[in-house]
Formats: C-alpha cells, sequence, structure tokens
C-alpha cells in the first residue's frame, strides 16, 4: 500500500473516531450544563465537517513526499478552491 | 433526540450497504417526518453524509480500493459547484429543491433496478495509469482513464445537485466514473465514497458558517450516522445487497412521491 493511500484512510479513521468522541462528550455534558454542552457539540461538528478537508492536506502532503508533482499540484488547486468557498460564505 | 439517532443508524446503514451517502434517508424523513425546510433538512443530511462516507472511504482508502488521485482531481470540478449550489439553495424555494429531490429519488430508483454499470476493460497493473484491489480475491487490477474534461465537468453538476438537496452525489458521480471514465466499477463506488465526504463538507461548511445548520439536530444525527456506518460495514457481507437493491428502490419511489405531495402541500 502506497503512502497516499496509507494515510489518507488513517486521518479518515481516526478524525471521524474523534470528532464523534468530541460530540458524545457534547452531548453527555448538556445534561449537567446545557451551554458548555452545546459549545463542545458544535466544536465536535466543526472537527467531523473539517475532517474531509484537513484529508485533502494530508494527502498533499504524502503527494509531496512521493514527488509526485502532478497529482501535488492538482491538490493544492483543490485546498485552493475549497478555502475560497469558505472564504465566500465568511462573507457572505 | 432519539428519534434523530435511530434516523442517523438507519441511514448510516444503509449507505453502508447501498454505497450511498444515506441523504436520501434524511430528507424525505427531516422534511416530512420533522418538519424541517428542505434547506434546514439538506444542512443535517450533509453532516451525517460526512460521518457514514468517511468511516466507509478511510476503509477503502487503507485496502487501496478507492483512487486518491481520481477522487481529488473530479472532485476540483465537484467543489466548485457544491459551493455553488449551496449558495444558490439559499435563493431557491422549497419546494422547488423538494422538487430536484423527489425526481433524484426516482432517478436513483430507476438506476438500481436497471444499471449493472460498464464492464470497464482492466488492464497489466504494470502499465497501468491507475489501479485497485479486488478485496474478495486480492488481486490487483488496471486501468486507464478516459474523458478526463468532461467527467470533470459533469461533476461540477453532480456537486451542485449534492449541495442543493443535500445528498453525496454518488448516482451521478458513480455513473460518470464507471460509463464515461472506464473506471472499474468496484474502484468507482469505492472512490465515489471518499468523494462524498470532500463533496459534503463544500456544501456544509458553507451552511456552518452562514448559521443554516440546526446544532443540536445534526449533532444527534451525526452520532447516529457513525454507529449505523460501523453497524453496516460489519453486516454488509451477510446480505446479497444486489437483490435487496431492488427492494430498497421501491422505498425510494415511495419516498419520491411522499416528497412530490410535500411539495405541492398535500402532506
Amino acid at each position: 500500500m502506497n503512502l497516499l493511500s496509507r494515510n489518507t484512510g488513517l486521518f479518515l479513521k481516526y478524525g471521524i473516531y474523534a470528532a464523534v468522541l468530541i460530540l458524545v462528550a457534547g452531548v453527555a455534558i448538556s445534561f449537567v450544563d446545557a451551554d458548555i454542552g452545546s459549545t463542545v457539540s458544535t466544536f465536535g461538528l466543526y472537527v467531523l465537517v473539517f475532517v474531509p478537508f484537513l484529508s485533502i492536506i494530508v494527502s498533499t502532503h504524502a503527494l509531496y513526499k512521493e514527488r509526485d508533482m502532478y497529482w501535488f499540484k492538482v491538490a493544492l488547486i483543490l485546498i485552493l478552491i475549497t478555502t475560497v468557498g469558505m472564504v465566500f460564505a465568511y462573507m457572505a | 433526540m432519539v428519534g434523530l439517532i435511530l434516523l442517523g443508524i438507519v441511514a448510516g446503514i444503509l449507505g453502508s450497504l447501498f454505497g450511498v451517502g444515506g441523504g436520501i434517508i434524511y430528507i424525505p424523513v427531516l422534511t416530512i417526518m420533522f418538519g424541517l425546510s428542505a434547506t434546514e433538512a439538506a444542512a443535517i443530511s450533509l453532516i451525517g453524509i460526512i460521518a457514514t462516507s468517511a468511516g466507509a472511504s478511510a476503509y477503502y482508502a487503507e485496502k487501496g480500493v478507492a483512487s486518491v488521485r481520481i477522487g481529488l482531481y473530479l472532485e476540483l470540478g465537484t467543489a466548485v459547484g457544491a459551493i455553488a449550489g449551496a449558495f444558490l439553495a439559499a435563493y431557491i424555494q422549497d419546494w422547488i429543491l423538494m422538487v430536484i429531490f423527489s425526481l433524484f429519488l426516482f432517478v436513483n430508483a430507476g438506476r438500481m433496478i436497471l444499471s449493472k454499470g460498464r464492464d470497464c476493460e482492466t488492464k497489466d497493473p504494470e502499465s497501468a495509469e491507475f489501479t485497485y484491489t479486488d478485496l474478495k480475491t486480492g488481486e490487483i487490477h488496471g486501468y486507464d482513464l478516459e474523458h478526463k474534461t468532461a467527467g470533470t465537468a459533469l461533476c461540477v453538476i453532480a456537486g451542485a445537485y449534492s449541495s442543493m438537496t443535500g445528498v453525496g452525489g454518488g448516482v451521478i458521480k458513480v455513473p460518470v466514473m464507471n460509463n464515461l471514465m472506464g473506471v472499474p466499477m468496484k474502484a468507482a463506488t469505492a472512490t465515489s465514497s471518499y468523494m462524498i465526504g470532500i463533496t459534503a463538507f463544500s456544501g456544509a461548511v458553507v451552511y456552518l458558517i452562514t448559521g443554516s445548520v440546526l446544532l443540536d439536530y445534526a449533532a444527534f444525527v451525526a452520532i447516529g450516522s457513525f454507529v449505523g456506518m460501523i453497524v453496516g460495514t460489519r453486516i454488509s457481507r451477510m446480505f446479497d445487497t444486489a437483490s435487496m437493491k431492488k427492494y430498497f428502490s421501491i422505498v425510494l419511489i415511495a419516498s419520491s412521491i411522499s416528497m412530490l405531495l410535500k411539495a405541492g402541500g398535500i402532506l
């Protein structure tokens, strides 16, 4: 298995596990303190949503280490497109 | 709360079994049973889809079935479409989104019944552009990519459709990869699973930043979806999913009719 597949797969797996753990913690805390629980859950949602985007960064790094420059540039352009989308959303 | 978690579990299981993101379950249930608007439902659905697809795609990426390179390339178009679609959804009336989604369900049902996919030629992995591992036999097959530009252009449509209606877009991406671009069906399905997470992110992040997500709903659906994905991937080998698809398509047709009735104000 190459570095790209392994690193991307591992990051997706552990990223999702981490996000869901934070979400569950947030829901549990909300039974004791609703405000703190809501804050933790919201953070967990952001972690969950950003896992795929961060996996692109992990993939980009792996492509660079493999010296696969064509696909490295493809991944960089994708990061740029999604970042521009986030900026537009923030400005809207 | 319990209802939302159960919804997530069911969508996660069915998503893992049938290789879909789960939006075809989320949207009808959230709009018809929970009374959410189409836009609110789309935002929550995209978050649930991320929980389902990221887990499944992690497995396929690690095993070398999904092509991360092809996924990244096609996402250039899909991400553009998804971002545009998320902004457009705010200006399109709810009933129009419901009609669009209803048509999508109908097409998806037809595809499940009728389509067997293209039997793509595979090559010697040493000379091929891309490879994938057949998990059943352990063999590595090679294939080349065809019609890259046209495939990327069609993925723009898939991305827009995904973020407007809250689905993963696999019903467009898999035929594009398999029928048009020459990707073997198993690799196309696995790569689509990987792409769905990125596409859903492109739409979900816009909804999150613009404050369009009902955070409590999304949290419970995401937790349920993750549990459903774990269960679905474990039990998928016990079922003959090919024959189950025909029965699942009946559910999709019923959902399509329900969505049309809801759009018309009858439900």
